[in-house]
């Protein structure tokens, strides 16, 4: 009988470790993927999921069943890989600086897309600023709705909404040049 | 509508927060708008690019690994044990049965009445013993060689001795059988 978060916290929390495995099982996949897209590093990501699982286990007692077990523990990912990421010095740039820095680049980032042949909308995400990357990828890929990513990062909803807006903006606007440059490029090949 | 109010209604679209009549007045923009046509498309592209991102799993000992550094101890309920009840009492039957076997005759099975005044007389004595030890506590901060008079008169009597070596015997066992319990756990958990 597939047992509920709920039921399984208790469980632990009452003496019974073991069953921290299922949610382990449960939850791995997207824990992984989350600090995947944000750091990029396939070795980095399954060194964040533990360290994120374990502070999971740690604060079990924590946990409150009034909210998505998935959403606390995504909350966790997202901290903990922020936190990692600007220990690392990796974002230093105020928001509004890297924003105009990324679409100046944006030529760059073009060029690059050809040039590696990863799926254009990865490596667009990875060009977003980390504050923006987490929240696209909680709202789009996990589904959490704004209320849940605004508990989930502390921010206030209409932050969220309006941050979520620009990274729409920026993902498309390099989904744009990229379609331009495409065009351009196979005009040129028919030419040739 | 105008091309501003129909990309906030694009953005409501992909919030999956559009009313019916405003998705409707969308989908009439965006037939006769060119720009807003595409941007529309490539909002669509762009977010089910993301929805469709696949979910990368981790290596294969991840859940090991997990399950190898967390704190088992960390939840576990600590039974309430009556400051080693079992230990004491295992030893106790493992001493009075020593005591049967080395000195044979002596001690009977059968219950001996007239053994229990003097058994309460001695029980009296210790009890004596122990009013006069709390007596001299508070004294024994400020007079230690008082203190030290005291604790070898107390030695000094037959009873109050035989009753500790006989305890200091049990305390021999028990601190015994903890330590060999404690072993054989160690034991079998780095099994």
């Amino acid at each position: 009988m597939c047992k509920s978060d709920w039921d399984i916290v208790q469980r632990i929390i009452n003496g019974e470790s073991e069953f921290f495995g299922e949610i382990v099982t449960r939850y791995k996949k997207a824990v992984h993927s989350l600090c995947y897209r944000m750091v990029q590093s396939n070795e980095e990501a399954e060194d964040l999921s533990q360290e994120v699982f374990i502070k999971a286990y740690n604060n079990l007692k924590k946990y409150d069943p009034q909210y998505k077990f998935s959403t606390w523990i995504l909350k966790i990912a997202t901290n903990t890989t922020i936190d990692s990421l600007r220990k690392k010095k990796l974002d230093t740039m105020p928001l509004e600086e890297e924003i105009s820095s990324k679409q100046e680049s944006a030529s760059a980032e073009v060029i690059f897309f050809h040039q590696n042949n990863k799926t254009l909308i990865e490596k667009a995400i990875s060009s977003l600023p980390i504050e923006y990357r987490s929240l696209i990828i909680l709202f789009h890929q996990h589904g959490l709705s704004y209320k849940e990513i605004a508990e989930s990062t502390n921010l206030p909803m209409s932050k969220v909404k309006n941050r979520i807006h620009r990274a729409r903006n920026i993902l498309k606007e390099s989904l744009k040049n990229v379609k331009e440059e495409e065009t351009q490029w196979t005009a040129k090949q028919v030419q040739i | 509508m105008d091309c501003k109010t129909s990309s906030d209604l694009i953005m409501s679209y992909m919030d999956k927060n559009i009313a019916d009549k405003d998705l409707l007045d969308l989908q009439h923009h965006i037939a006769v708008c060119a720009n807003c046509s595409e941007e529309f498309l490539l909002f669509e592209e762009m977010v089910e690019g993301v929805k469709d991102l696949p979910m990368i799993e981790p290596s294969a000992g991840f859940e090991m690994k997990v399950m190898d550094s967390i704190d088992y101890s960390l939840y576990k309920k600590t039974t309430t044990r009556l400051l080693g009840l079992k230990e004491v009492f295992i030893c106790t039957i493992i001493y009075l049965t020593a005591l049967f076997v080395i000195n044979g005759a002596e001690y009977s099975f059968n219950i001996n009445f007239s053994k229990i005044p003097k058994l309460i007389q001695q029980l009296s004595l210790l009890g004596t013993v122990i009013e006069e030890l709390v007596g001299y506590s508070m004294i024994a901060f400020l007079y230690p060689r008082k203190m030290i008079f005291f604790l070898l008169s107390v030695f000094s009597r037959a009873t109050t001795s035989t009753l500790m070596v006989y305890s200091l015997g049990l305390f021999v066992l028990t601190l015994v059988l903890v330590m060999i319990q404690t072993t054989l756990f160690k034991i079998l958990k780095n099994q």
